[in-house]
């Protein structure tokens, strides 16, 4: 698992690589620990490269999309691919966040 | 014997069947409990799934059921198990795999599934796990056998990871 924080403007953008499992899900709330001590309405969180993912790192998730939910706004999740959006679906997660195909697009939302 | 979950493997009436004495047949690791052991067990389910030519979700779904599994006896189990174990075979077009531990008697099967209708403050995280089993695996039984819990899952080989439809009813 690789975490990279970009941001574009004063919004963060989350690249995650990699399985997001049982070992790697604590590592990464580490990783998110920073970013979170400020309010953050909106945070992008791109798993282009992510090829794995169980019930811990959908924790992980949960706890960015309850971070923006307190602060107003909502989590956006960027380019999907298709077996990570199935546990996703599985979860009922989709409805707690904003789902983009890519980064333009999710940009384009954000600016508001 | 080390390795067989037990005694209950050998039996015919095990659900994994009599093949498993087939020492050829026989895909299992036993591990200890300890995070550090996770990478074993995904490494038994993704040889497995090259050996059988399973597909991408097959290997998806079966690593994921596996993982739930021993991180909830992990996380969960007073007193700690002192050892799991997971064993898979492929019946036809099913896989069906066996996990085992000497944890806590836990039976994933009696586990409420989460209220996925809850907003995002509400929600908790809570039987997660379990539900990614159940939405995933065509059947999932339970057993406590002596010290054991014994866990049986079945899937019917297909694309996604989400179970296909039953073809009956």
């Amino acid at each position: 698992m690789e975490v990279a924080i970009e941001s574009v403007g004063t919004l963060p953008v989350v690249v995650l690589k990699g399985r997001l499992d049982t070992v790697a899900a604590p590592l990464f709330d580490t990783e998110m620990a920073p970013l979170l001590a400020q309010p953050r309405p909106r945070i992008l969180l791109e798993l282009a490269e992510v090829t794995y993912i169980s019930s811990a790192g959908l924790r992980s998730i949960l706890a960015l999309v309850k971070h923006t939910a307190k602060h107003g706004g909502r989590l956006a999740l960027v380019a999907v691919g298709a077996p990570i959006m199935e546990i996703i679906e599985i979860s009922g997660f989709p409805s707690l966040m904003d789902i983009y195909p890519d980064r333009e697009s999710a940009l384009a939302a954000s600016k508001a | 014997m080390q390795g067989l979950c037990g005694v209950g493997l050998l039996s015919a009436t095990n659900p994994l069947g009599p093949e498993l004495l087939m020492p050829h047949s026989l895909s299992t690791v036993r591990v200890a409990p300890s995070l550090d052991e996770l990478p074993a067990l995904v490494a038994l389910v993704e040889a497995f799934a090259e050996q059988h030519e399973l597909g991408t979700g097959d290997a998806f779904a079966l690593t994921v059921a596996a993982e739930e599994l021993f991180a909830n006896t992990l996380r969960h189990s007073r007193p700690p198990a002192t050892w799991m174990e997971l064993s898979l075979r492929v019946d036809g077009a099913d896989v069906v795999a066996l996990y085992c531990d000497d944890g806590a008697a836990f039976d994933p099967t009696q586990q409420a599934a989460p209220d996925t209708t809850l907003s995002a403050e509400e929600r908790g995280m809570g039987g997660l796990g379990i539900e990614i089993i159940r939405k995933t695996m065509h059947s999932l039984a339970y057993e406590r056998v002596g010290a054991e819990n014994r866990v049986t899952f079945r899937r019917k080989q297909g694309a996604g990871i989400s179970k296909k439809p039953a073809e009956h009813g």
